[in-house]
């Protein structure tokens, strides 16, 4: 879990002041100094800060003699480096430390203020010892020295190209005078080598060592007990000494079985594995086997994304990091790779984007020699093949778990760098009230001002969110500067608090505060070393830790609410050092360097103290080689068989990685209180990392223990759940041969650093890469490396496995935990879509699949239409007929969507129908869908559906396409099946003649489709066609059939539109005679469908309204206003609601009324307080319902109402009507309707644009109509509109409190002008009652036209006006009507925007009087 | 007793953007105690509002009008100016949430409540002289006691004004704008918002680099390389460093994000315009005159050696505070990088009548003209490092801006706000 960040440092490491190429670097035993050779000289570096020490420089003399230098390797203790010559010298040098006197290369400031350093950094605390180098002794042998490599302390072993191993002490070095006596000499043509050893006989010496050959490659693991070796013939072996000590006669060899084209070799120690590079470009990795100490084939790791096989050329170099959790890997053609311990990819350089002008393939830009870890891995030196200052230092960030494997538990994604910490806190679900389903009023709909009280409280919901980003947390400069580097990290479980331990001491961070704790007392931090592992438990920081006063080994806790400081923390000495620590509630787990295993009890007192008492210990030693290869461990209470668990149940199950190996060490009985070694089980190898799921809340998955193997994938061990009903009954006993666990294993396409259970998916980071120029010569033209959190779902494929084992019920029980999560549908769908990839692409018969089963199980879940139809038409076309072969046909799908009301889904499925089936067959349900979703108002999928049925070529519907049927893997293997037969109808024709046109049988089926009244039209092209398609087939020529297809192509695009046309007037008049204007509206916008020219084609019984009265009602009530027409003893309540809109609030909103009730309190405290009694009643009205209202009297109501006006400054004269219109329909409603009215105008259709103008009070329209009206010298016409206008006044005057009273009082001229014109036409328009319509649209545009003229046909004086209600108004009246003639000039003069709403002063005036007028009745009253 | 909860219904993080919608739910709850008797709870009204305050130490010509302001609340309901220190600045419209709420035992109502943060006002912000913080109050009361109050506080980020209006149709699809408007096609409106985050995307995305060569009196030390001068929060600001050829070894450098507070004084015309002369008198040219030609050559020198500092600076640098710095001891690299992230906690940049929060890089080179150990490579034998190295240090300002980052990226889990009333 290593990720590089940045781009590459390049650094030199040259002679001070040259460049030259340097040829290998080496890090001590202790990673504190660096060693550097060049072709003729050794440089010391401090490695961090990066600054020489001292260097050697060899004289001409020496280079001609022994050679120039080519690799170094230091002594362990760091006193003596060997420098191995490329002529097969040893070159001894000592490096010496310089006591007396300070460190070196100290900073001196100048004496000018100006130019002295300022900030505290810049001060470097870190002495850089003085060191000293000198040459001790050169030694050649006799045979050429091959290889170097140190095997203990003081031991060092030697290959020769005689093929010897040489063993012998660095004091021999030294010892100039006599000739070097090595310990021992192998000579590795003598000893036994075993192909594969196999009950200690030597069966083969063979192959043997070839005449040549000798070792060019050798490394030494004390944990493997032996080396890796390579030979110059490529072959790779592995040396072993029975004992500890190199002799030929106790050591023998084991070749690597199927490695013959070795280059080098590497060794993990903590795990135990020996890595050869190969020439083929691929590693393979060998674990040892404990029981035969042979070699066992663990895994190969290959490149295979991003290149060519066979272009990355040979394996270069191989180095595990220090912890041995990753290796490096780079290729003599260039490139550089990261593998975790059991081989995934963690990064490679080949897949980074180096630009458009870099061919990776050709010259990659990372052509690598030599790598090498730094200290802690946080850098990886490179050294490039050729060139000077050649050196690249590459930086790196690793998880928190490779050196902490405790921090396993928690749900935070915590990185660590030299000096910094990454934090990736939070899921990947945002945490929000209410979800997708649940959207809350004012969120969605435009907003309101008002605060909506919720009748049910929200449940928390969760979004998914996009990557978040990193909190990069620096390292306080106090801590940093002489702690470096941090070495251990952990974050508590809330994500609040962060622990850092560098060189010395430790360190925390609380998130909140954002500040840092340090030890007070220097001193202090400067006396511990934290070893082994940092944890947070409830508040305190537990750690191993090694006393540099006491010299002892100790556990400490320090509470992280207090100060940092001795006084406060808790200690308890152990014997050896520790190695591992890990808590399970609140026990506390130790492995110490002695091989045993310690139980803690922690008990919290207060928040400062804590009471740590062991329980008990346990030897480990029998179960591992060395303590140090234990790489992790904890204890649970996970149980291989599941027994009902008390809540707070004793942990008693210890759980090991040893080498990868997960043990588990259970007790015995119930009774025994301490684990038995001799009862671990092996559960699992090659594990890197492992994870409790202990007792979730949400997610089934409990009591599960997850394993991460690499390239192996994921693992879970889950408890098999029992059904319900085998629960219940005691017959437990009789299945007790039944497995209570299982193991499933799944791949995993990226690193997991972080499992959310409860949420069943993995976080990781992958390493991504970006290019910020393309400067070929400037060293940011490699890419920068960059760490990008990513995430993937685990459900289907634990789902999958457990499906595919019959475990059916347990896969429901989770998939059930886990239906709230926003991607649980896409989790089915992956389910389904890999299963069918797998299946459907198979070439093999597949004895049992599994798709049938998984179908099944998502058809348990309400998704299951929408999951098939996603993953349909995100799988190839060649593998829908197998789906649907399980799935259901899709017809029956379709209707099944229909059933449950899903439109969507269906019309996905029209899709995938169109695929399958024929033509014919989408188009009729295609058609089908259309109609529901028009009925249902789905103006878009209606569109998406016209164009799709638009789309599909005429030409398509004869070719039928049943390869339903051609279902090779369903159905048994027949032996004729066919290849792949022409279903082309032409074929058909071509071979045995027209047999039947399929044309015509289509066009019956269409016609049966269409209404009655068209069948006429419809007839005529199906008629041209079935003349047309036999004579096509006669002359049996395809060209000629093909040039009647094309022909009749187009007639057949007609007639599908015309056909879809058919369906949207059908809909069109439905809509019109349900007076539903506003969906009407809506359909022609978002259908393209032209209503003018509908509605002039349209015959006149759809445009016609009968009742007027009832229209305007119906359509009142569809545009949810309130009605016209109000019942009779309303009256009160009506002119309220006048005036209470006038406040300004819209009515109908209930939720309003809280919020009006607020502002009319506040307002009246202000306004009078003696008012007060007044004001509660009217709240109270405002609160109550109507019955209160009536009994109200009316003089208190218009006071209020004056008091309003009084309030709120409204000027009195402010005209109401307008008001009123703005308060009913609001602007947009208007403004549809306005729109609306504009197309009924143009089309002619009279009798709506009249209703329309009635409902918008818009006079000046109406007297437009009236002129149109006339104009048309049509009298039926006339007499309708009459009716019409007094049917209205009518109603309008039955129920007094009508909002349309006052307007209709305008309307009475118009009524009157009607009637006049009625009498002057006389009998002589009786006839043209019949064809009156087709006059009026012939005459429409010119009407309008001449409008100005309508004065000479409005010069009617009116004489006497009786208006219903018995009130003398005819000054009044006449006022009026030339107020509406005004306004009628005005709209003539832009007849282009007959929707201003704004009227003449006149017109507002007269509109007031009008409005005035009943309510000085009421008051009079 | 009645228990109010408030919480924010992003749960995840109380961070908004300004022109952002708050969204809350207020939950008023009768609870029940075993010990005392069961009883119907009544509370008279209850509103809320949000409130962005100030509190600053500098002299305010207006600041009476939080008198003023205080004046005038304090006969309503609801006093927001006693509630927090500070004087408030910003105020929303009170919400009602209802009036004469009665609440049988164990009973409970939730409401929801959504506001704007208004798109002017100031960010959360938390300097030296000046403090900007946004609180939502719920305020109750219970006929004939005491107005109680819960606040809840949240952080606003700025998202800066489109400075020319007519940019904002550039960033629409102008694909239907051509169609005649229908009423029934009702087009997605694009917020003003919206669009500052467009722009804002657009402001914060990498350009071309700009080179600056950085030398002293002794000579060159090398060049440094910047990729865009416009930041978000929770970006790294990445840089490059080139010693190659340089003249003067640079030992060790020190990169530190800084925010300086500016008071907006009277007379702040001269120390406004002189921190923008700084910027324009660094040199800096960019790729595109790489690729024609150009030689990097031509650049002028940055007037950043130490003597700079000898001058009087006319530059007013106002309060600073360090908030992130990348020191790297660099004596053998010859090319590095500069990684200085921006924390998400800080505040973006931004002015108002009072202050100007303004973000710069202060670099530190630590120089030496001791190229070598002082004494000539030998051909043979050893080479022992100096105990000392004369150094010299100089320093260079280079402003960035930082703009807001999505709130939603941020994490910040708040706990639900309670309050009692007994």
């Amino acid at each position: 879990m290593y990720f590089p960040l940045g781009w590459p440092k390049r650094v030199s490491l040259a002679l001070p002041g040259q460049a030259t190429h340097i040829r290998h670097i080496t890090c001590d035993a202790v990673k504190i100094l660096v060693a550097a050779v060049g072709s003729d000289f050794l440089g010391i570096w401090y490695a961090n800060p990066l600054l020489p020490i001292a260097y050697y420089c060899r004289s001409t003399e020496s280079l001609q003699e022994f050679g120039s230098n080519q690799l170094i390797i230091w002594k362990p203790d760091s006193r003596q480096l060997a420098v191995l010559t490329d002529a097969g010298a040893l070159l001894l040098y000592q490096l010496d430390f310089d006591a007396n006197g300070s460190g070196i290369l100290m900073q001196v400031d100048p004496p000018a203020l100006s130019l002295k350093r300022d900030s505290a950094e810049l001060f470097i605390k870190e002495n850089i010892p003085r060191l000293s180098l000198r040459e001790v002794r050169c030694v050649t042998l006799d045979s050429v020295i091959s290889n170097v490599c140190c095997i203990s302390l003081t031991e060092m072993l030697l290959a020769t190209e005689s093929c010897e191993l040489l063993r012998l002490q660095w004091s021999q070095l030294e010892t100039i005078d006599e000739d070097l006596q090595p310990l021992a000499v192998i000579k590795l043509r003598d000893i036994p080598f075993y192909v594969q050893q196999q009950q200690q006989q030597p069966a083969k010496y063979l192959p043997p060592i070839g005449n040549t050959a000798f070792v060019a490659s050798l490394e030494y693991s004390p944990f493997i007990g032996g080396c890796a070796a390579v030979f110059s013939d490529q072959r790779a072996a592995f040396l072993i000494a029975d004992h500890l000590r190199f002799e030929t006669a106790h050591m023998h060899g084991c070749w690597v079985p199927d490695v013959c084209d070795a280059s080098v070799c590497s060794v993990n120690h903590k795990f135990r594995l020996l890595a050869y590079g190969q020439q083929s470009s691929a590693v393979a990795v060998y674990a040892i086997d404990d029981a035969t100490a042979g070699l066992e084939y663990s895994h190969t790791l290959m490149l295979t994304e991003n290149v060519l096989p066979g272009s990355l050329g040979a394996v270069n170099e191989l180095k595990w990091s220090p912890d041995g959790c990753v290796l490096a890997v780079s290729w003599t053609n260039g490139g550089l790779s990261l593998w975790s311990t059991f081989g995934a990819l963690l990064m490679s350089t080949l897949s980074w984007d180096f630009g458009l002008h870099v061919d990776l393939l050709k010259r990659n830009p990372l052509q690598l020699r030599r790598l090498e870890w730094s200290t802690e891995g946080y850098q990886l030196f490179m050294t490039c093949r050729e060139g000077e200052n050649n050196v690249l230092q590459l930086q790196f960030v690793k998880s928190a778990l490779s050196m902490n494997p405790c921090m396993s538990a928690h749900s935070h994604i915590l990185l660590q760098g030299d000096d910094c910490l990454y934090i990736n806190q939070g899921d990947n679900l945002e945490q929000t009230y209410g979800n997708a389903n649940c959207t809350f009023p004012s969120s969605s709909t435009a907003r309101t001002d008002d605060c909506v009280e919720l009748k049910q409280s929200p449940n928390m919901g969760s979004i998914l969110t996009e990557s978040k980003y990193w909190t990069l947390l620096q390292l306080p400069l106090n801590y940093a500067a002489t702690n470096w580097p941090i070495r251990y990290a952990a974050i508590d479980a809330a994500g609040l608090h962060i622990a850092v331990a560098g060189r010395t001491g430790l360190a925390h961070y609380a998130m909140l505060s954002k500040k840092w704790k340090l030890f007070g007392n220097e001193s202090q931090e400067k006396d511990f070393v934290v070893s082994g592992g940092l944890l947070w438990w409830q508040g305190f920081i537990v750690m191993g830790c090694y006393s540099l006063l006491d010299r002892t080994d100790e556990l400490r806790c320090y509470p992280a609410e207090c100060k940092l400081d001795n006084q406060y923390g808790h200690k308890i000495q152990v014997r050896a050092p520790v190695i591992s620590l890990n808590t399970y509630r609140n026990q506390l787990i130790v492995l110490t360097a002695d091989g045993i295993v310690s139980l803690f009890r922690m008990h919290r007192q207060s928040a400062y103290s804590i009471n740590v008492e062991c329980a008990y210990e346990l030897d480990v030693k029998s179960i591992c080689i060395h303590p140090a290869c234990i790489v992790s461990l904890t204890v649970t209470n996970l149980r291989n068989e599941l027994k009902p668990q008390q809540q707070n149940a004793e942990a008693e199950t210890i759980v090991v990685n040893v080498c990868g190996r997960i043990l588990m060490i259970q007790r015995e009985d119930a009774a025994q209180q301490v684990p038995n070694t001799l009862l671990a089980t092996c559960l699992a190898s090659c594990v890197e990392c492992f994870w409790l799921s202990h007792n979730l809340e949400h997610c089934a998955m409990r009591d599960c223990l997850w394993l991460y193997s690499g390239a192996h994938g994921m693992r879970v061990w889950l408890p098999i759940l029992q059904q319900r009903s085998e629960q219940s009954g005691a017959q437990q006993r009789l299945h007790s041969f039944m497995s209570k666990r299982i193991m499933l294993s799944f791949p995993l396409k990226l690193y997991p650093l972080v499992i959310l259970f409860d949420n069943v998916i993995v976080l990781g980071v992958e390493n991504e890469s970006t290019l910020y120029t393309n400067e070929t010569n400037s060293h940011f033209a490699l890419p920068f490396a960059l760490m990008e959190r990513k995430s993937q779902v685990y459900l289907h494929k634990v789902l999958r496995q457990l499906i595919k084992r019959n475990l059916g019920y347990s896969a429901w029980e989770i998939a059930q935990s886990c239906r709230s999560l926003p991607y649980f549908p896409h989790a089915l769908e992956l389910l389904l879509h890999e299963v069918l990839e797998e299946e459907a692409s198979s070439k093999h018969p597949i004895p049992d699949a599994q798709l049938p089963s998984i179908l099944d199980f998502i058809r348990e879940f309400p998704v299951y239409l929408e999951t098939i139809v996603q993953c349909a038409r995100k799988t190839e076309i060649a593998l829908w007929p197998y789906l649907f072969s399980m799935a259901g046909k899709p017809k029956e799908l379709f209707h099944l969507c229909l059933q449950a009301e899903q439109l969507e889904t269906a019309a996905s499925y029209l899709i995938i129908i169109q695929n399958l089936e024929p033509s014919s067959v989408s188009k009729q349900h295609a058609n089908m869908l259309l109609d529901i979703a028009l009925n249902q108002r789905k103006w878009e999928l209606a569109k998406d559906l016209i164009r799709f049925l638009k789309a599909i070529d005429p030409n398509e519907i004869d070719s039928p396409r049943c390869s339903m049927v051609l279902n090779v893997k369903i159905a048994p293997p027949q032996p004729q099946t066919q290849t792949q037969v022409n279903q082309n109808a032409d074929v058909f024709n071509l071979v045995l003649g027209p047999i039947a046109t399929r044309e015509r049988s289509y066009s019956t089926t269409v016609t049966s489709n269409l209404p009655k009244d068209n069948k006429q039209q419809q007839s005529v092209p199906a008629s041209v066609e079935r003349s047309e398609a036999p004579s096509g087939g006669v002359g049996s020529n395809v060209a000629s059939a093909t040039v009647v297809r094309r022909k009749s192509t187009k007639e057949r695009q007609q007639r599908e539109i015309f056909n879809i046309d058919l369906i949207l007037q059908r809909h069109a008049r439905q809509l019109l005679q349900q007076h539903k204007l506003l969906d009407l509206g809506y359909m022609c916008a978002y259908l393209d469908f032209h209503l003018v020219s509908w509605l002039t084609q349209e015959s006149t019984a759809t445009t016609r309204l009968d009742n007027f009265a009832s229209a305007l009602q119906a359509l009142h009530a569809e545009l949810q206003l309130p009605s016209p027409f109000p019942a009779a003893g309303r009256d009160d309540f009506a002119v309220l609601r006048g005036t209470h809109q006038l406040t300004g609030a819209a009515g109908g909103g209930s939720s309003s009324q809280t919020s009006e009730s607020g502002y009319f309190s506040l307002a009246a405290q202000l306004e009078s307080p003696q008012l007060q009694p007044c004001i509660k009643e009217e709240e109270e009205l405002q609160h109550s319902s109507l019955p209160t209202l009536k009994n109200r009297s009316s003089s208190q109501l218009s006071f209020d109402n004056f008091r309003y006006r009084r309030l709120y400054s409204l000027p009195a004269s402010d005209d109401d009507n307008i008001d009123a219109v703005a308060c009913y329909l609001n602007d947009k409603l208007a403004i549809k309707l306005r729109y609306l009215l504009q197309l009924f105008i143009e089309a002619n259709c009279t009798d709506y644009a009249l209703m329309l103008s009635i409902l918008l009070q818009d006079a000046a329209s109406i007297s437009r109509i009236v002129n149109v009206v006339i104009r048309s010298e049509s009298v039926g016409t006339c007499r309708r509109i009459e009716a019409a206008l007094k049917q209205l006044s009518q109603c309008t005057f039955d129920n007094g409190g009508s909002m349309y009273r006052g307007f209709v009082m305008t309307l009475q001229p118009h009524i009157y002008l009607l009637e006049q014109y009625i009498q002057s036409l006389g009998e002589a328009a009786v006839n043209d009652s019949i064809d009156d319509s087709n006059e009026l649209s012939a005459d429409a545009a010119s009407v309008l036209e001449n409008d100005p003229l309508d004065g000479s046909n409005n010069n009617f004086v009116p004489k006497c006006q009786q208006l219903p209600n018995g009130n003398q108004r005819s000054s009044e009246q006449r006022l009026t009507r030339h107020a509406s003639l005004e306004s009628k000039s005005k709209s003539n003069g832009n007849p282009g925007n007959p929707s201003s709403t704004q009227s003449t002063p006149t017109q507002q005036l007269q509109r007031r009087g009008s409005r005035e007028a009943p309510r000085d009745g009421c008051r009079l009253m | 007793m009645i228990e109010i909860k408030a919480k924010l219904v992003r749960a995840d993080s109380a961070i908004y953007a300004t022109g952002e919608c708050v969204e809350c739910l207020i939950e008023f709850t009768n609870k029940v105690f075993a010990d005392n008797a069961a009883s119907l709870e009544n509370l008279a009204w209850a509103s809320v509002q949000l409130h962005c305050y100030r509190k600053t130490s500098y002299s305010n010509p207006i600041a009476d009008k939080s008198a003023e302001l205080a004046e005038l609340i304090g006969r309503t309901a609801l006093d927001a100016v006693t509630q927090t220190p500070g004087e408030v600045i910003v105020a929303t419209k009170p919400k009602i949430l209802f009036c004469d709420l009665r609440l049988q035992p164990g009973d409970t109502k939730i409401y929801f409540f959504n506001e704007l943060v208004p798109r002017d006002g100031p960010p959360t912000y938390r300097g030296h002289d000046i403090r900007y913080f946004y609180k939502i109050t719920i305020a109750t009361q219970r006929v004939k006691s005491k107005v109680q109050t819960l606040t809840l506080p949240i952080r606003v980020l700025p998202i800066p004004l489109i400075a020319r209006p007519d940019e904002l149709p550039v960033t629409v699809e102008t694909n239907e704008e051509l169609a005649p408007t229908n009423p029934f096609l009702e087009k997605r409106e694009i917020s003003e918002l919206e669009i500052s985050w467009h722009h804002l995307k657009n402001v914060t995305a990498r350009r071309a680099p700009k080179f600056y060569r950085i030398s002293n009196k002794r000579g060159f030390v090398g060049r440094f390389c910047l990729f865009k001068q416009a930041y978000k929060l929770g970006e790294d600001i990445v840089g490059s460093l080139d010693f190659g050829n340089c003249q003067v070894r640079c030992v060790q450098f020190s990169v530190k994000l800084q925010q300086q507070e500016l008071p907006v004084r009277p007379q702040p015309e001269q120390s406004a315009t002189g921190d923008e002369a700084a910027t324009a008198s660094l040199s800096s040219f960019d790729m595109a005159s790489i690729a024609s030609g150009i030689m990097p050559d031509n650049l002028h020198k940055s007037e950043t050696s130490g003597s700079a500092r000898n001058k009087e600076e006319p530059v007013a640098t106002g309060k600073l505070s360090t908030i992130a710095t990348s020191h790297q001891v660099c004596y053998a690299t010859l090319q590095t990088q500069v990684v200085v992230p921006i924390p998400l906690h800080v505040t973006p940049t931004f002015r108002t009548d009072l202050v100007d929060v303004k973000w710069r890089l202060h670099f530190e080179f630590v120089t030496s003209t001791l190229m070598d150990f002082g004494i000539p490579n030998p051909s043979a034998g050893e080479l022992k490092a100096p105990a000392e190295l004369p150094v010299e240090t100089m320093v260079w300002n280079l402003p960035v801006t930082i703009y807001a980052a999505n709130p939603l990226q941020i994490y910040a889990p708040t706990q639900t706000y309670n309050l009692l009333i007994k």
